[in-house]
Parts: structure tokens; sequence; C-alpha cells
């Protein structure tokens, strides 16, 4: 690298002096005046060093064989002053790629960490959804994880406010108070097949819930013959004891596109409006017993009143309580199901939109490997630039000290 | 001593060995002289040029001629390795510790002769390191002004200009002296 011009530009007295001292060197006359100058230029050439007449032979040899045999005379001390020291190159090509294998084994474990494609999502206590993950076969939430939102009290509930004896909070021991819970389940589920199949599995769904005590709330079927698509959606109602299985069942119909799940605790509102309804008829028989003490006749028409109005409290609150239950004893679960002319037929083939759904899913992974590859290695490569940098910069200034040094 | 037969005059190198062969043939003797005058001590002289040839051989496929000359980038290398040798040492030898060299003609005045030299060696030790490196690449390796500021690392004419003036102080003591 040229340092800028710190001197002022050679004059043409100064351009005229080394015009002669080129030709004074390369045995030309001196030019009239210049005589010093000659004698100098013969003494300085008079004073220049010459080689050892064996060394220089030395070295003629070890160029002759392409220097392969360093340990001949000087050039045996030329092998150990070379040392082992790697260049700059080699010292960035190697980091670059050990940045490139570090980053390769990065990605990999971030993706891994995160999941790849297909690979089920994590389930929360409230929801569960799952991908679709291939043929109608495997389901991606097993049935022993939905049970575990079941909790074993979603069915079953009695219709008596008496019945649940146990606290659902406080003292009761855990067991007891996780069977005396009362939950809201519903899902969502869809599924989706081959066009022509899907009212076969819509009539296969339908007997499914009706086997296990369910009922279809409603129905819609539409088939397009033109486009070749076909659809349906259906409403249907489950016993809660019997959603586990009856998605089980469902799920095994075609291949799952999406299932949602979701749970609400209701034991509080439950017991709640279990306990109102017995405050009112307590109202209701304390008022009858009065009514049947009544001497006075307006008392009597008071009481007759209450009554009535208890009568009428009790009424709304066995409803409330009424659709509460209801709630805790039944799920409901929209099924919709679509078909595609390409189909999802489980047959066991590997169709070429499957290929090109792996393939870009492949490129998808590689091209995140590589991004988070680069992510990593173009900071070390700066790095590995500016540190390159700066030792090239502190050696020409070292060396440039020793020259100064030297005097 | 011009440099021994090589592979090229016997037909078997390739054409970068043969380039590289012509460029020590032509360089051998004017390198080493511009060595011995930076480091000056002889044996340190022969193992740097020994390697900043061996370094060239190396690196001969990252010689740009954009940038300069062969020669200029020959003696970039021989440069950097004499400087290195220099901070390895970490001292100075002195211009008159160097052994005489022997194969210098011996002018038939040998009293006169022997005066001029020891002024011009006078003079020449008075010089500061770069001064001394200009008179090296000038007078001993025959470089010219371009190739100097190639190797040095500066302009042409500062170059230039830097070599006139430290001419001019080694003519200004050579007559004061004389």
């Amino acid at each position: 690298m040229r340092e800028p011009d710190d001197d002022a530009p050679a004059t043409p007295e100064i351009e005229r002096d080394l015009d002669q001292l080129d030709r004074l060197l390369a045995g030309g006359e001196p030019a009239p005046g210049s005589e010093d100058l000659a004698l100098l230029v013969d003494e300085l050439s008079a004073e220049r060093p010459t080689p050892d007449p064996e060394w220089a032979s030395q070295l003629d040899e070890g160029v002759r064989d392409g220097f392969d045999r360093p340990d001949r005379g000087a050039l045996g001390r030329l092998g150990a002053r070379l040392g082992a020291r790697a260049s700059l190159r080699s010292l960035a090509f190697g980091g670059a790629a050990v940045g490139l294998v570090v980053a390769v084994v990065v990605a990999t474990a971030v993706i891994q960490l995160d999941g790849g494609p297909g690979t089920p999502e994590s389930s929360d206590t409230a929801a569960q959804t799952t991908e679709a993950t291939g043929d109608a076969g495997s389901s991606a939430a097993a049935p022993g994880e939905r049970g575990g939102l079941g909790g074993g009290a979603g069915g079953g509930a009695s219709q008596n406010p008496n019945a649940l004896e146990a606290d659902p909070g406080g003292s009761t021991p855990l067991a007891n108070r996780a069977a005396n819970r009362k939950q809201d389940r519903d899902a969502q589920l869809e599924l989706q097949t081959a066009t022509d199949e899907v009212r076969g599995v819509s009539d296969r769904a339908i007997g499914i819930v009706e086997s296990s005590g369910g009922v279809v709330v409603e129905s819609t079927l539409s088939e397009q013959r033109r486009r070749d698509q076909a659809s349906a959606r259906l409403r249907l109602e489950v016993p809660s004891s019997e959603l586990d299985g009856t998605l089980d069942q469902l799920t095994d119909l075609a291949t799952v596109g999406s299932l949602t799940e979701a749970a609400t605790d209701i034991t509080e509102p439950f017991v709640s409006a279990r306990r109102r309804l017995a405050d009112a008829r307590d109202e209701r028989r304390s008022l009858l017993q009065a009514l049947g003490r009544a001497d006075d006749g307006d008392e009597a028409d008071s009481l007759r009143r209450q009554v009535k109005r208890a009568r009428r409290q009790i009424a709304r609150r066995e409803a409330r309580f009424q659709r509460i239950s209801q709630r805790a004893r039944t799920s409901q679960v929209d099924l919709s199901i679509s078909g595609s002319p390409a189909g999802e037929r489980d047959d066991g083939s590997w169709s070429l939109s499957e290929a090109a759904d792996d393939a870009l899913a492949i490129l998808r992974t590689a091209a995140g490997v590589l991004l988070v590859g680069a992510a990593v290695l173009v900071p070390l490569a700066v790095l590995a630039a500016i540190a390159a940098f700066a030792y090239a910069w502190s050696r020409s200034r070292l060396r440039e000290r020793a020259l100064d040094g030297a005097d | 001593m011009a440099a021994t037969a090589t592979d090229t005059e016997r037909g078997s190198a390739t054409p970068q060995q043969a380039a590289f062969e012509a460029l020590y043939r032509s360089s051998r003797d004017d390198l080493y002289s511009y060595v011995t005058s930076l480091v000056r001590d002889r044996s340190a002289a022969e193992d740097v040029t020994a390697l900043a040839f061996e370094r060239a051989y190396r690196k001969a496929h990252r010689f740009d001629p954009t940038r300069g000359t062969r020669r200029s980038w020959l003696f970039g290398i021989a440069r950097n390795a004499a400087l290195d040798e220099l901070r390895r040492r970490r001292r100075a030898a002195e211009l008159v510790d160097e052994p005489v060299d022997e194969q210098a003609t011996v002018p038939a005045d040998e009293a006169e002769l022997s005066l001029r030299r020891q002024v011009l060696r006078g003079a020449i030790a008075e010089l500061d390191g770069r001064e001394r490196e200009l008179i090296a690449l000038k007078f001993f390796a025959g470089l010219s002004n371009a190739e100097i500021a190639e190797v040095v690392g500066i302009s042409d004419s500062n170059a230039g200009t830097k070599l006139h003036r430290t001419i001019e102080k080694l003519r200004r003591a050579c007559n004061e002296r004389a």
C-alpha cells in the first residue's frame, strides 16, 4: 500500500539529477559538473556486498530441486526459520469451515428443539390442536392425551342436586376432587378424504356417534360433481364420558386435518347452581310450614303469595341447574369432512403431491439451516476479517519500526 | 556469479518454474546485496535471502502483474523477511564490524582509495535505516525508481525525492571529509 506523498513533488533539477544517475548506473559518461556523482556511483558500486560462492551454489541447487531438500547448509537453517506458521488465508478458511460446522450443528439442534414438520405441537391443559400428519390411521393426539382433559369427571353427572356430597375445594382429598370436577368439553375435528368418499365417511361418523349414545344435532353435505369436490359438516352431541372413545373412532375414518379440543371447568357454577336450587326449595318448605301454622287470613294470603314466588324461583333455578348439568353431561363435536380430487386415500402409497410436500419441507429445512448457519458464520467471518486486518496492519507497523530502529 | 543451469535449460520445467528460475538467475546477487545492507550480517543475510526465494517460489501464483514488476514483488518479500529478522534480533550491527569484501577490486592507489572508502562508509553509517535502504535498492540491487517505490510502499515521486536527498547527503559528506 502506498503512503500519501508527504514531500513536495520532484523538481526539474531533481529529475535531471536522477536521470543522470540512471545514465551513470547504466555505464554512461558523466555530464559536465557531475564528476563527483560519477565517483560516488563507482565507489558505492564497489561497496556492494557479494555472496559467498559456496552458499550461492547451495542455493542454486535448492532452487533446482524446488526447495525440497531444506537440510543442507544454509537451506537447513531455512527450514527451521520457516516453522509451522499457517498463512492467514489458511487460517481464514479453517475458521470459516469450523464456523460452518458449528452453524450446521446449532441450526440442527434448534430445529430439533422447536420441532420439525409434522411434529405434534405441545398441549396445554385447556386445548389441544393437532396438525395433519399423514394417513387416517395415525392420530397425533393419542387417546391417553385427550383423556387428561376428561379427568374422569366429564360424564355421568347426576341430576340430583343433593348427590354431589363432596366439596370440590377445601379439605377434600385430591383424588375425590378430581373425580367430582365438572367440565364443559367440546372438540373440532377436520377430516380429509377423497371426494367420492365424503358421503361414506359422513355416514360412518353418524353411526359412531349414535352407537356411543350421542345425537346428530345438525348435518350438511355438499357435493359439486363438476369440480369434483365435496364436503360435509356435522354438529354432534355425545356423552362426555364417551368423547375420547368417539374421537378415536372418528379420527380413524380418514386423514386428520386438524383436531382441537377444549375444556372449561364448570365445577363452581355447577355447585353454586345446585346450592341455590336447594336454598330455594328450603325456603319454600319453610313457607309451607309457616302457612300451615298461620292463624290469620291475611297472613295466610301473604304466605301463599310468597310460596308462589318461591315456586317460580325454584323453576328458574332448576332450569339453570339443568343447563349446567347438561353442559357437563354432554360434549359438542364439530366435524367437517373435506374431499379433494387427489384424495387422501389410506392405501399406503406415496403420491406425487405428498412427495412434493415432503420435498418442500426438506427444502424449507435446508433453507432454515443455511440461514441460521449464515447468521452464525457472517459475524464470525467479519470478526476474522477484522482480526486479519488488524494483524496485518500491526505487523507492517512493527516492521517499519524495526527499520527505523536499525539506525 | 551467475546462477547455474536449471531445469529450464534442461527443458523439463513448467512455465511457472521457468519464470521463477529466470527471476532467480537475474536477482540472486542483487537480492543478497540488498538484504545484507538491511540486516548487516552476512550469515543472517544468507538465511533471509534463501527464505525470500523460498517464499517467492511457494507464492508464485499470487504474483499480480498489475501491482508491479516481478522484481519489485520479489524484493518486497525479501524486505519483509529482512525486517522480521531485524525484529527478531533487535539490534543494529555497525557497518564497521562487517568483514571486508575480499572480492572487491584493488585499485592502484590503495591509500587514497582506502581513505575515500572510509569516508564513504562513515557517511553511509550516518544515514538512517530508510536512507540506507534506498541506497541499497538503487546502487546494489539496481532497481528503478518506480520499483523502489513499489518495494518501499511510497509514490514514485516520493521515492525519487527521497533518493535524491540521500545522495546529496552522501555527496556533501564525502566532499566535506575529502
